[in-house]
């Protein structure tokens, strides 16, 4: 048999070969993203509102378990700062108001829970406020059937970015 | 014509418009590319690699790259065609030096009866096809694209030179030395069965 009798054989053959579906290569692909990206807003979102959620009901649980890092903070940063705030902490001569400073002591600064999600401030500020007691309740600070509705005094530890990262409670507002 | 079709588009205003449109990675653009070529690509890579599975992942590796990188085709160095055989042939050739068992033995139990032939008639068929198919790969690739685009294939000497990015006299002088060694080949295998 001539040498184009066989090509032709072997073109026949080759002619009913099906090429592999790679049909899934040329899929379009922007549905696929807009709706990941859609998912990733919902999701965002929900997550948002669920720290917000515990944030409220298990305010003060939470406040409890992050008590250490807030220590941490106090120790490097605060510490110093409050000294100055307060001169009425530095007067020995006074004696009344030496009395008071065992309750400040006390009283620790509270992370505030959503913060986490921010970067860590590199210069901290602390500044005294007075709060409607009925806010601590949200925040988990106070329990709800104690809070009176009075003003109290606080500290809040402000980053430099201007956001509360931290509250301390320092008492009755008397001022 | 696949090819006439496709090197008439390239030659055309709207071509210029699908070559931008490949080059930006359209996917309707290079969907439009897979249908008109992968029957033609995947033969190429089959008859060249002489198994199903190599061709196969050949033709993939050569359609996710033009998916993947897009912009390395250049309208200006030739058709998307031509590219595309490039592609598939770096393929196939990295593919062979991977696997050097590129040759498998004819299988006789997948010998079956087709259409009207009877089974003696069909086994001399394939048996033919076989000794064809192997004296092809036996050739040097060089010579191999050479036959499969023009023979097999039946594209014109242009279109293969384009394919190949050799001038057409090399293309006629391979064939043309490239036959000799086939019947070479075939007398040997023959002389042998």
């Amino acid at each position: 048999m001539k040498l184009d009798d066989l090509l032709g054989r072997y073109r026949e053959e080759l002619e009913g070969a099906q090429a592999p579906n790679l049909e899934h290569l040329f899929a379009p692909t922007q549905e696929v993203r807009g709706g990941g990206r859609r998912a990733w807003y919902g999701w965002a979102g929900l997550a948002v509102a669920a720290g917000l959620v515990l944030m409220v009901f298990l305010g003060p649980r939470g406040a409890e378990e992050k008590k250490p890092v807030v220590a941490a903070v106090k120790a490097e940063v605060v510490a110093p700062e409050v000294v100055v705030a307060q001169p009425e902490r530095t007067v020995v001569a006074k004696r009344s108001v030496v009395a008071r400073k065992p309750e400040v002591e006390r009283a620790t600064f509270v992370a505030l829970a959503e913060m986490d999600m921010l970067p860590e401030p590199r210069v901290y500020q602390v500044v005294r406020v007075s709060v409607d007691e009925a806010r601590l309740v949200g925040l988990g600070l106070r329990e709800a059937r104690l809070a009176s509705g009075r003003q109290v005094a606080a500290q809040v530890l402000l980053g430099e970015d201007g956001i509360a990262r931290a509250i301390r409670v320092l008492g009755e507002d008397r001022d | 014509m696949e090819v006439v079709e496709l090197v008439e588009r390239v030659s055309g205003v709207g071509e210029n418009d699908l070559a931008a449109r490949i080059r930006r990675g359209e996917r309707s653009a290079l969907r439009e590319v897979y249908d008109r070529t992968q029957q033609r690509l995947y033969r190429f890579a089959l008859a060249m690699a002489g198994n199903a599975d190599e061709a196969g992942d050949a033709l993939q590796e050569t359609f996710v790259q033009l998916v993947r990188r897009p912009e390395q085709f250049d309208p200006a160095r030739g058709s998307i065609e031509a590219f595309l055989y490039g592609v598939l042939r770096n393929r196939l050739r990295q593919q062979r030096r991977q696997r050097r068992d590129f040759v498998q033995e004819f299988d006789w139990e997948e010998c079956e009866e087709t259409g009207d032939e009877t089974l003696l008639e069909g086994m001399l068929r394939s048996a033919q096809v076989e000794l064809v198919r192997e004296a092809v790969l036996s050739l040097p690739t060089h010579y191999r694209e050479v036959v499969v685009l023009i023979e097999l294939e039946e594209t014109s000497y242009d279109e293969a030179a384009e394919a190949l990015g050799i001038p057409v006299g090399t293309i006629r002088s391979r064939l043309s030395r490239a036959r000799g060694l086939l019947e070479k080949k075939l007398q040997e295998g023959g002389a042998k069965r």
